[in-house]
C-alpha cells in the first residue's frame, strides 16, 4: 500500500523525467523510509509528489517560474499583513458607532482576523531567517484563521443582507499567500538577505499606509499597479522583476476584483489613467531597452538562461 | 548556499554516490539534523546538475534496475571550496572574539 503511494507520487512527474528517473526516484524513496513507519513512507510519497508537480508546472528552483515564486514570496506575505489589518481598521473605524466589539467580531470575525494577520507576520520573519517549514506551517495557520473568520462573519451577512462575497473575498487573500509559499520551491534556493528583509518591511509599512490612509486605494492603486507591471513584461530587460511584483500582489487581488466587480463605474476613469499610465511605460521601457548596447542584452540573456 | 545544497556537496566531496547513500552521508555529516527527502534531493540535484556543479559519474544496472552516481565537477568542487573558506574566516572571527580579554571585563561587570 504505502510502496503504491510512492509508485503514485512518481506519476506526478513529466513522463520523460518519469521514464528515466522514475526506478532511482522509487528506489530512494523505499530505502530512505525502509523501517520507519507509514508516515515515514507517506512523507516520502508527499516529497516526491511535491517535486513531480514542480517539475510538471515549471516551479523547480532552476527554473524561472520557480525563482519568481521564491522572490516573491516574503513581499506577497507583507502585503497580505498590510492587507489584513488595513481591511480590520477601516471596518473598526467605519463601524465602531453603530457596532460594539462583539457584534463587530461577529461581523468581520476580527479576532481570527487579527490572530491570522499576527501568525502571517510570524510566518515572513521565519522566512527571511530561512526557516521554510515553520513558514509555511504558520502560514497555514494563518490561512485557516483566516477561513474562519470568514465563516463566522459569512452567517452575520447572509442572515441580514443575504450576501456572503465580502467576507469570502477577505479570505482569498491569506489562503493565496499560503498556496504560494507551498508551491514555491523555498527550501532550494538561497534564504533572503538583509536588504531583501529591509525591502519588504518597507513594502508592508507603505502598502499598510497606503491602503488606512488613500480612500480606494484597494481598488485602483493595485489595478494601476498591476497594469504597469504587466506592461514591464512585454520589456526583456524589466520581465522577471515585474513578474515577481505581479505575484507579489496576489493577495491584494480579491478584494480589488470584488470592488471593481460591484461598482465598475467608481472605478472606470481610474482605470482608463492607468491603462494609459501602463502603455506609456511599457513603450518607455521598450525604447530605454532598444538604447542597450547589444553586448549588454546578451549578458542579461544567458545570466537568465543559466538560472 | 543553502544548507541542505551545501551538505549535499560536502557528501560528494570525497566519492561519487548514489542517491539514498547521499541521504544517509548527508543525515551523518549534520549529525542526523538534516534528513533529506527524495523529493527534495532530486530537486537539488536536477538543480546543481543544471548548473554544472554536479555531474552524473556512472550508470549501473543493479538487480535489472537503472542507479546512477553522482560526483562533484571541477566548478563543484571550487564552489564548495569557496564556500567552506567563508565559513571557515567566520568561524576564526568567532573564535577570536570569543577568547579576546573584552569578553572576561563584560563577564567581570556582570
Amino acid at each position: 500500500m504505502t510502496a503504491r503511494l510512492v509508485r503514485w507520487a512518481i506519476r506526478t512527474h513529466p513522463a520523460r523525467y518519469r521514464a528515466q528517473m522514475g526506478a532511482e526516484l522509487e528506489d530512494t524513496a523505499l530505502a530512505a523510509a525502509a523501517g520507519r513507519g507509514t508516515t515515514a513512507m507517506a512523507s516520502e510519497a508527499a516529497s516526491l509528489a511535491a517535486h513531480g508537480l514542480r517539475l510538471r508546472t515549471g516551479l523547480g528552483p532552476d527554473q524561472v517560474p520557480g525563482q519568481i515564486l521564491a522572490t516573491a514570496a516574503p513581499a506577497a506575505l507583507a502585503l497580505g499583513i498590510a492587507a489584513q489589518l488595513a481591511d480590520r481598521i477601516l471596518q473598526t473605524n467605519m463601524f465602531r458607532r453603530a457596532l460594539s466589539f462583539d457584534q463587530m467580531n461577529e461581523a468581520f470575525g476580527l479576532v481570527p482576523a487579527l490572530a491570522g494577520a499576527t501568525l502571517t507576520a510570524l510566518a515572513l520573519a521565519a522566512l527571511l531567517l530561512g526557516r521554510v517549514p515553520a513558514s509555511r506551517i504558520l502560514a497555514s495557520a494563518a490561512a485557516v484563521l483566516a477561513v474562519m473568520a470568514a465563516v463566522t462573519s459569512a452567517s452575520y451577512w447572509s442572515e441580514r443582507t443575504g450576501m456572503v462575497a465580502l467576507p469570502l473575498v477577505g479570505m482569498a487573500g491569506p489562503v493565496l499567500v499560503c498556496a504560494l509559499l507551498w508551491f514555491a520551491p523555498l527550501r532550494l534556493v538561497p534564504t533572503p538577505g538583509n536588504r531583501t528583509a529591509w525591502l519588504t518591511t518597507a513594502a508592508g509599512v507603505l502598502a499598510f499606509a497606503a491602503l488606512c490612509e488613500i480612500p480606494g486605494s484597494n481598488t485602483w492603486a493595485v489595478t494601476d499597479a498591476a497594469l504597469l507591471l504587466a506592461a514591464a513584461t512585454l520589456v526583456r530587460r524589466t520581465r522577471r522583476a515585474a513578474a515577481t511584483g505581479l505575484v507579489a500582489l496576489l493577495p491584494l487581488y480579491p478584494s480589488a476584483l470584488q470592488r471593481l466587480w460591484e461598482e465598475p463605474s467608481a472605478f472606470t476613469s481610474r482605470l482608463e489613467a492607468g491603462l494609459v499610465a501602463a502603455v506609456v511605460t511599457g513603450v518607455a521601457l521598450a525604447a530605454v531597452a532598444r538604447l542597450q548596447p547589444t553586448g549588454h542584452r546578451t549578458g542579461t540573456e544567458n545570466r537568465d538562461s543559466a538560472l | 548556499m543553502r544548507e541542505p545544497t551545501l551538505l549535499l556537496i560536502a557528501a560528494l566531496a570525497d566519492a561519487p554516490r548514489h542517491g539514498y547513500a547521499l541521504i544517509g552521508e548527508v543525515a551523518r555529516i549534520s549529525s542526523g539534523r538534516v534528513n533529506l527527502k527524495a523529493g527534495t534531493l532530486y530537486g537539488a540535484l536536477d538543480r546543481l546538475l543544471n548548473q554544472g556543479l554536479v555531474r552524473v559519474d556512472r550508470e549501473e544496472v543493479v538487480d535489472g534496475r537503472a542507479r546512477r552516481s553522482y560526483a562533484l565537477t571541477d566548478t563543484g568542487r571550487a564552489a564548495l571550496d569557496t564556500e567552506v573558506q567563508r565559513m571557515e574566516a567566520i568561524a576564526r572571527e568567532a573564535r577570536r572574539r570569543m577568547g579576546s580579554p573584552l569578553t572576561g571585563t563584560v563577564g567581570g561587570i556582570a
